[in-house]
């Protein structure tokens, strides 16, 4: 504790040889706390108060005692290169958030091979490391335990890229904790799914998510039988696989834009009769008892005689009712939609507005939408080429900047970006302060958290743009995302329960801290590549050093950083990645 | 103005908050205006949504012995048994001609005290072409709801906005006067974003922490700066927080004065989820009395009516929340003595299907829905209630979905009629109202 002048005074205050955090504590002396307060070796399962012998309870504590998130990463030393900004900016858009480590080797292999090759290498080795499984992290007979598990994972896997599009294939094919289902390790088993099909194959990852129990729990489907005595198939699954997981509502171009009929009307894409019939193809799968593992097709409660889909369309299907009974109807049926020439577009604009901007260019979604229909081999729907597409084309890349450029980050990956730059123990807070504005895996409907086509009132909507993370920035929802960051960075506002020790959270800024003393100049362009993709301004910059540089160092640095810290998070600058 | 004197501006608002408007306005705090609108006194719109597509046809049932037969032939699992049903006698109609879901008890009771009224059969009725017809995107719980709340199918694809925003587009007395408590939507949405509602969180407004004095002006400066980026996203998120900023720290101050607390303490309601959110509209409607403002709107969401399965159960515990919050919202209004001014109604985007998929239904078109209030000529239906016999046209397809004979818009116009929007101004409302002969359905008194 002698380094820190102000805990010393604080210390002499209270009396006390050993400081502790006290209700009273005033606001002013927070500076300097980090080290002393809460035990770095705190050991949750010695702690352990109640249900300790419980193996679940054990498990979970074993969870969060599992420190320190990307410690070795995090704290590594940021090389300063002509290529830095540009890795961070790639991983910013790839992964839940740049690390120094991360940042670092991507720099180097830029130089050494150029930025096409190496973000290419880059991404072919991410599809190479193993997958990481939420179900290996989650208890099956408790439901607190999911959010927390796909923090965890999300904040930790090193298959980070695999990861990011599991969350953004979550917005899209959604299947959520509220509703229906509630068994944490069947919607884990899901989103495991989604993370191995995002880069595998769409046609598979259509018949893996048709065929799951999570999304036949939540879309009803495992209820959706042949007609008998006046009680008709259950609908619900028809329609949302064709309107929000692949094809929508109106005929698209290539490039994404609606097509329009000699009126100029959108021209739509299925009508009423074809989510009954496209129901009835589905019929008949069943879970039979189990929560894991594949729906069984039951052939006495599959409708019977041929379907048709997409009457009147170009694409009209009939579905022969034939050998293969209840599977073959739902292999042709998905075939049917797989094929339908909307869902390369379609899929093509939801992932650039996930990873890349939110109004792309409509030359930017033809040409992802072109690798969607082929890869260059044939293969139609191979999700790594689309990937590539998504992440390597010029318009991601090296596009130009116009106002629109880039999308807000939604606020858990605002979170996730602040929390793996400065390996973070435990997490639980932190995102339970999200909890009320977005609680992953948590959405409200299948419609998830905002939609494609959202547009906040005022600038963005008047010049006919889309914001769809703005729906997320209500007037509440921006008050708690800035209290949270307040709360954590600056570690004002701690509850009773907050301040026991290894409960709290604490952002671990020691190399930081340093930096602060030595460079503070060096300091803001750390947080500027952690934090904002390389892109704060000279301005931003200077505003923030003209008010570090008069913050006393007798601390260690620790009060600069922090604050340094807190004014790049809590700017609306840091918020939108460009 | 020059970008310097605007930005000179914002930060001198920005640093003295007690300097009065800041950005959109202090919400509630108005000057006067020639618009058209009739704002003279007080008066609220509460508009519950109930969400997923309410199953209205268990919502009020046909009750002579003849077409609950035909009901409970159609329905078959989901035919709620005929002596669990409230029955009503609604105005010109026998006695126990409909009955209401068992757990209706309140709403029931304020039917009989002529409170609360009912619209039949209702729905988005206007086509692409703006003409009457079939809406486009039928059974689409996003587009259907954006067309009940817009009233405009043919430029949903390019206009977010719905019929109260338009009304407060056209009086700038009346911006800041909605409230959503269930984020942003359509309802209140206007072309201008000083339309745009306040967001407040269950419980009420929630305050920026502020850093300490001299980091807060940093803070500040930043975020001026950001009012100008070269980027739009980030301009427009520095605008939207500055607004958040200073509309939650002024509706804070409006909503929790000695006055409304100790009014407070004297009412109950629920402690469920809709119970918390109405006792924060009580909190805003009577800061809005205090405040002394024309007009104001309020927007709520239910979830969960979307019953493809499991639907008894679900609208059980759906209607019971709904009903226990509704009865102590209109019973505090009337011990405030504010129950003419407030009227509360619901919406759903579809109804459902009237035959089963076995344990709940598919998404259908028409719909009734409620209107409460002391303002509101209760004790009657409005609109005609759907014949549900063999071969009736009110029933379309194999499924027997409800065709609407009302419209949407007529339902609105008659809302915003008694809200103040003369006959003239409609059209500026409801863009299609002129397709509709009867432009209002008279269940609220003039």
């Amino acid at each position: 504790m002698p380094r820190f002048i102000s805990c010393v005074a604080l210390a002499a205050v209270l009396g006390s040889g050993t400081f502790s955090y006290a209700d009273e504590l005033p606001s002013q002396f927070w500076v300097g706390l980090s080290q002393t307060v809460i035990d770095p070796n705190y050991d949750a399962l010695a702690d352990c108060k109640r249900d300790c012998s419980s193996p679940e309870r054990i498990k979970s504590l074993q969870f969060w005692n599992n420190r320190i998130t990307g410690a070795a990463e995090a704290s590594e030393v940021l090389e300063l290169t002509e290529h830095t900004q540009s890795a961070s900016r790639f991983l910013m858009q790839t992964t839940f958030g740049a690390t120094a480590q991360a940042i670092n080797e991507l720099a180097q292999a830029i130089a050494s091979k150029g930025e096409t090759e190496a973000f290419s290498q880059w991404l072919d080795s991410q599809v190479a490391v193993p997958a990481s499984h939420l179900q290996d992290l989650v208890s099956n007979t408790t439901d607190h335990l999911q959010a927390s598990a796909w923090w965890h994972q999300s904040l930790t896997a090193p298959d980070q890229l695999r990861q990011r599009i599991a969350f953004a294939l979550n917005h899209v094919l959604t299947i959520s904790l509220t509703g229906g289902l509630t068994k944490d390790g069947t919607l884990a088993e899901y989103y495991d799914l989604l993370a191995k099909n995002g880069l595998g194959n769409f046609r598979t990852l259509l018949d893996d998510v048709t065929y799951s129990i999570g999304m036949g729990i939540y879309l009803d489907n495992i209820q959706n039988r042949a007609a008998i005595k006046g009680k008709h198939p259950n609908e619900n699954y028809a329609r949302e696989l064709m309107q929000l997981f692949t094809i929508g509502t109106e005929y698209l171009a290539l490039d994404g834009s609606p097509l329009h009929d000699k009126n100029g009307h959108v021209i739509p894409t299925y009508n009423e009769v074809d989510v009954a019939e496209l129901a009835k193809a589905l019929t008949g799968l069943a879970r039979g008892g189990s929560w894991f593992g594949r729906l069984n097709m039951k052939n006495k409660f599959h409708e019977k005689g041929d379907k048709t889909l997409f009457v009147g369309t170009p694409q009209e299907t009939v579905i022969r009712y034939g050998a293969d009974t209840g599977n073959g109807d739902v292999k042709q049926a998905l075939d049917a939609i797989f094929n339908h020439p909307n869902v390369g577009p379609f899929i093509a604009k939801r992932l650039i507005q996930h990873f890349v901007t939110s109004n792309p260019e409509p030359a930017y979604v033809e040409s992802v939408a072109r690798v969607f229909n082929d890869n260059g081999s044939g293969v139609r729907g191979d999700m790594k080429a689309v990937m590539k597409a998504v992440l390597l084309d010029d318009h991601a890349r090296d596009p130009v900047k116009t106002s629109e450029f880039g999308k807000l980050k939604e606020p858990v990956l605002r979170l996730t970006n602040l929390l793996r730059a400065f390996k973070v123990d435990p997490v639980k807070q932190t995102a339970g302060q999200l909890s009320a504005i977005q609680k992953p895996l948590y959405a409200e409907t299948v419609f998830s958290f905002f939609q494609p086509e959202d547009a906040p009132a005022g600038a963005i909507q008047e010049q006919g743009k889309v914001a769809p993370e703005f729906t997320l920035a209500t007037d509440i929802n921006l008050a708690v995302l800035h209290n949270a960051f307040t709360k954590n960075i600056l570690e004002l506002g701690l509850t009773r329960k907050e301040k026991r020790k290894g409960f709290y959270n604490r952002l671990m800024l020691d190399n930081e801290s340093k930096l602060a003393v030595s460079d503070p100049s060096a300091l803001l362009d750390r947080y500027d590549l952690l934090l904002m993709g390389g892109s704060m301004d000279v301005a931003m910059k200077q505003r923030i050093l003209d008010f570090v540089n008069n913050i006393s160092i007798d601390d260690g640095g620790y009060e600069r950083a922090r604050k340094a810290l807190y004014l790049v998070m809590a700017s609306a600058q840091q918020a939108v990645q460009k | 103005m020059s970008k310097l004197k605007q930005r000179r501006k914002f930060l001198k608002q920005l640093c003295g908050l007690s300097g009065g408007a800041v950005l959109m306005g202090t919400p509630w705090a108005y000057a006067r205006a020639d618009s058209g609108l009739d704002t003279s006194g007080h008066k609220v719109l509460v508009h519950i949504d109930l969400s997923g597509g309410n199953d209205s046809t268990n919502m009020l049932v046909p009750n002579t012995a003849a077409a609950y037969e035909r009901y409970a032939f159609l329905r078959k699992d989901l035919a709620l048994p005929k002596d669990q049903l409230l029955a009503i006698t609604p105005k010109g109609m026998s006695l126990g001609e409909y009955a209401l879901h068992p757990k209706l008890k309140g709403v029931q009771a304020l039917f009989n005290e002529g409170h609360a009224a009912f619209v039949a059969n209702m729905g988005t009725m206007v086509d692409l072409n703006g003409t009457v017809g079939s809406p486009p995107k039928r059974g689409s719980h996003s587009n259907q709801s954006r067309f009940w709340q817009g009233v405009d199918p043919t430029r949903a694809a390019v206009e977010k906005v719905g019929w109260v925003g338009r009304i407060a587009d056209l009086d700038s007395n009346l911006s800041g006067m909605s409230t959503s408590l269930d984020g942003k939507n359509i309802w209140q949405s206007g072309r201008q974003s000083i339309s745009a509602p306040n967001i407040l969180a269950d419980s009420g407004p929630v305050k920026f922490h502020d850093a300490e004095e001299d980091m807060q002006h940093v803070a500040d400066a930043i975020a001026a700066d950001a009012l100008y980026d070269d980027n739009l996203l980030v301009s427009e998120l520095s605008r939207y927080r500055g607004n958040a900023r200073s509309s939650l720290e002024a509706l804070d101050q409006a909503m929790n004065t000695p006055f409304i607390n100790e009014l407070m303490q004297d009412l109950s309601l629920p402690n469920t989820k809709l119970g918390i959110r109405f006792t924060t509209i009580l909190r805003g409607i009577l800061a809005g009395t205090t405040s002394g403002v024309p007009r104001q709107t309020f927007y709520l969401r239910q979830g969960g009516y979307d019953t493809h399965t499991a639907q008894l159960a679900r609208q059980e515990s759906l209607y019971e929340e709904l009903d226990t919050a509704l009865y102590a919202f209109q019973t505090a209004l009337h011990k405030l003595g504010l129950a003419d001014q407030v009227t509360t109604f619901t919406s759903s985007e579809f109804g459902r299907k009237t035959l089963t998929n076995g344990t709940g239904t598919g998404h259908g078109w028409g719909g009734h829905q409620m209107i409460i209030g002391a303002a509101v000529n209760g004790g009657q239906i409005y609109g005609a209630m759907p014949d549900l016999s063999e071969g009736s046209t009110d029933l379309e397809g194999d499924l027997g979905v409800l065709v609407p004979t009302t419209a949407v818009e007529q339902y609105a116009a008659t809302l915003a009629q008694w809200f103040g929007v003369p006959e003239y101004l409609l059209p500026k409302v409801l863009p299609h109202i002129d397709q509709f002969s009867v432009k209002n359905l008279g269940f609220m008194s003039v």
